[in-house]
């Protein structure tokens, strides 16, 4: 395997180091670089061959399918259609007036590191100390007892990405959780899943620090904040090809100590190398076009603006740079660069040719994703806009999976991706719809029939609110 | 469905009828420039709204394919047979459903326009030595962007409320608004005094939710004492009170319990606290938050406190939270409605 950093070097040389230098990919990698500091150990929940049948499936690639079946096999989606037969000892679920999705997708999350209930000692998703942080990781922040991780799976939601807050111009490593209830933020985390880095555009940053009368405190602070570091990023870099170069060479006796590692300047080298995901905080449109400039300039690739309320104004510029933008419903107003948000935002911007998402960021709205695309594609409507219900459920599944670069594996119901998938008492974008069964890898890790499938964070064990009573609604169904 | 129900019927007893305007206390010096329970006579037209499914939330139910004609600004008649006169503007609701006009009973329309920005926002006192008497009504402004928006999601009247937890126990009087017209607009004011205890009052007053309600019961008792003796305060013969002369005017009127007194309070030991605070001093008391009242809702019900509630919150965001559910929230918004149905 290589190192994270070679890969940043050979990237890194190809697109802005002058002509004359060149990497070597085959160097061994060194061995103070782990390729993870704290490897995923998920393990999938024990599943049984499941059909489920008769439903109406939206499949998450925008198609539907009436009176439809899915096959979960071995963790996986084995079989879609109209007709699927059922194996062999196979549990088999009658959906009929029922509605099959995929799991649903949250981009953007702070369970676990702004957990309920919110105390100074929970509160641990900024690194306000400097406003360039790129060294530290949300996972290390992540309360796996948060009880919001068990009410956003009772919503439907099968993988979030937690992320750092926006206090600062570079916020730190998001995580990608697998949405299971765990002991350890390592039992939660997508095996393989890319990182992703959280940066944030405008008036936070400057907020935060400017009235510390500290840098940046403006928005032209702001850029100059981004460039800095990834240009302190690209000096760190030649620095270590040189020392490998000298490995190479004249052996690894001769070439003495390697440089010291810099957790900050080495996670920004494997943005620059595109193992590392950016999710950008970016309400204004002239700003996401700056910050577009910016990842030109320095040969990385935003892959998702968040918020984006003024995305409807640019889906040329990120359809263009195949660029996402995870948006709300209907959030705008209460700051100025949320001023132009609009309802037909996630609509407008889907018709424009980008990738349009909806996400929570809030621990509420995350289990309720689908009546926010509901929402969203209702205004689409108004707006003009001809949008199918299928297509909008892409919204939550696939698109946010594209976002986090996990389209290939999760985010359809196709044969042989994860099998993830939630069965609704009726059209997931009706207000009235409610999750019956979440599936998680194939495994029921949800069940609103059954309270032993209803999990309970340790935090509310020994509490007067009998857990398993409190959200239990068996079998009512829609109403 | 079921949640917006109930918090329409909670409304209704929250915001009820105005049948009390012609005992409201004279609120002197500090009376708003705006004037109490305005009714807007409407446009001049007469329109029948035909062939939907009416929730009247009143005593005749939900009518199906219902007329409701409307008259002078007013529910002129409303049911299966209504005869419609000539000339009245027809809307044909066939397949669709119609519902009163939604309340929303703490908002800040018109004063506070973009949060972050800090000329925009005037929901209040802060800094200055006011708590009761600041009265949002004085600083509305009804061309506000966010009525317009608000308007077309059915939002028709809502109580303007000032912002709790800045600086004071008491942060001030609300006004109810009509959210169709800038001329006008406001429906009644004050229309309501709102103070916080619990966490957010524990924090305006050293940090204890106990000397929260000592600084309110001392507001309480000031403003008796002043209302008694408002000759000997003018000549000096009273003790030092620990409000303003006009924060003393200003509670006058939730002492003759013609104003609710809105308390913010969640936790079930919060809530009976403030129960225990309206039982001595004969106060009309409205909860606002009461995350935990599912567990007091047999108390609530007993004394007549309306509960708003925010139905969507469902976890334990605070430790005075720690009882928050979806469904058993409903609890007491149903001791509400059948309440309301039966003693008024």
């Amino acid at each position: 395997m290589k190192s994270s950093h070679l890969r940043a070097v050979t990237l890194a040389v190809l697109l802005v180091v002058s002509a004359g230098a060149v990497a070597n990919a085959a160097a061994p990698p060194p061995a103070e670089f782990p390729p993870d500091a704290f490897p995923s150990t998920y393990q999938a929940l024990p599943a049984q061959t499941t059909l489920i049948q008769h439903a109406t499936i939206y499949t998450g690639t925008g198609e539907r399918i009436d009176d439809g079946s899915v096959l979960l096999r071995d963790g996986k989606i084995a079989a879609v259609g109209k007709q699927v037969e059922a194996p062999a000892g196979a549990v088999v679920i009658d959906a009929k007036g029922k509605y099959v999705t995929p799991g649903l997708i949250d981009v953007h999350s702070h369970l676990g590191v702004y957990p309920s209930p919110a105390v100074e000692a929970t509160a641990n998703g900024n690194e306000m100390t400097n406003p360039t942080t790129p060294q530290v990781m949300a996972e290390n922040s992540v309360w796996p007892q948060d009880p919001g991780f068990n009410t956003a799976r009772a919503g439907g939601v099968t993988t979030l990405e937690i992320l750092p807050g926006s206090g600062n111009l570079i916020g730190g490593r998001g995580v990608v959780l697998k949405n299971v209830p765990a002991t350890t933020v390592q039992a939660m985390k997508f095996p393989d899943a890319p990182y992703g880095l959280k940066m944030a555009c405008g008036e936070n940053p400057m907020r935060v620090y400017g009235s510390r009368h500290q840098f940046p405190s403006t928005l032209m602070g702001d850029v100059a904040g981004y460039r800095q570091a990834f240009a302190d990023a690209q000096a760190y870099d030649r620095e270590w090809k040189a020392w490998e170069a000298k490995v190479k060479a004249k052996g690894a006796a001769e070439a003495g100590p390697p440089p010291k590692r810099d957790l900050g300047k080495e996670t920004l080298a494997e943005v620059l190398d595109g193992r590392i995901r950016v999710q950008m905080h970016c309400y204004r449109a002239d700003e996401m076009a700056a910050l577009l400039d910016v990842a030109h300039e320095f040969g990385f690739k935003i892959a998702a603006f968040h918020h984006a309320v003024e995305a409807y104004k640019i889906p040329h510029l990120l359809a263009k740079t195949d660029t996402c933008a995870a948006m709300w419903a209907d959030w705008w107003g209460f700051k100025m660069e949320a001023w132009d948000g609009i309802r037909a935002n996630i609509a407008m911007t889907d018709a424009g040719g980008a990738c349009a998402m909806i996400h929570s960021d809030d621990e509420n709205g995350i289990q309720r994703l689908n009546q926010e695309v509901g929402k969203a594609l209702a205004a689409g409507r108004r707006a003009g806009l001809d949008i199918s219900e299928a297509h909008a459920v892409m919204w939550m599944t696939l698109n946010p999976a594209k976002a986090l670069g996990l389209d290939n594996r999760i985010g359809s119901l196709e044969p042989g991706k994860d099998a993830d998938v939630v069965i609704w008492s009726a059209d997931p974008l009706s207000v009235y719809a409610r999750t019956e069964k979440v599936f998680l890898d194939g495994a029921v890790v949800f069940d609103r029939a059954d309270p032993e499938r209803q999990s309970t964070s340790d935090f509310m064990l020994g509490s007067f609110v009998d857990p398993h009573a409190a959200d239990v609604d068996a079998g009512e169904g829609a109403r | 469905m079921k949640y917006l129900v109930m918090i329409l019927a909670m409304l209704c007893v929250a915001c009820s009828p105005a049948d009390r305007s012609a005992d409201r206390a004279d609120a002197g010096a500090t009376r708003s420039a705006a004037s109490a329970d305005n009714h807007v006579a409407g446009d001049g037209k007469v329109y029948a709204i035909t062939g939907g499914t009416v929730y009247t939330l009143g005593a005749a139910g939900k009518i199906e394919h219902g007329t409701v004609l409307l008259k002078d600004g007013r529910i002129a008649a409303v049911g299966a047979n209504v005869d419609i006169p000539a000339g009245a503007e027809r809307i044909d609701a066939s397949g669709k459903i119609v519902t009163p006009g939604i309340f929303d009973p703490e908002s800040q329309f018109g004063i506070v326009e973009v949060g972050a920005v800090k000329e925009t926002r005037d929901a209040s006192a802060g800094d200055s030595r006011f708590s009761a008497a600041f009265d949002v009504a004085d600083a509305i402004n009804p061309r506000s962007v966010l009525i317009p928006v608000n308007r077309i999601a059915g939002v028709t009247r809502a109580m303007v409320s000032p912002t709790d937890g800045d600086k004071h126990i008491i942060a001030g009087r609300g006004a109810i608004i009509d959210l169709g017209s800038t001329e006008g607009f406001i429906h009644r004011d004050p229309a309501a005094m709102f103070a916080a205890l619990g966490e957010t009052g524990a924090e305006q007053a050293g940090g204890s939710r106990a000397s929260a309600l000592l600084a309110l019961r001392e507001a309480l008792q000031d403003a008796k004492d002043y209302a008694d003796n408002t000759r000997a305060y003018a000549s000096n013969q009273r003790r030092k009170y620990a409000l303003t002369r006009l924060d003393l005017e200003a509670l006058g009127p939730v002492l003759l319990g013609k104003e609710p007194l809105v308390v913010h309070v969640e936790r079930a030991s919060d809530i009976e606290a403030a129960l225990r605070l309206a039982a001595d001093f004969n106060l009309r008391l409205i909860v606002s938050g009461g995350a935990e009242a599912w567990m007091v809702a047999d108390k609530l019900a007993a004394a007549h406190v309306p509960v708003l509630l925010n139905p969507l919150e469902d976890l334990p965001a605070h430790f005075e939270t720690l009882g928050s559910t979806l469904e058993k929230r409903c609890a007491p918004a149903e001791s509400r409605r059948d309440d309301r149905l039966r003693h008024r």
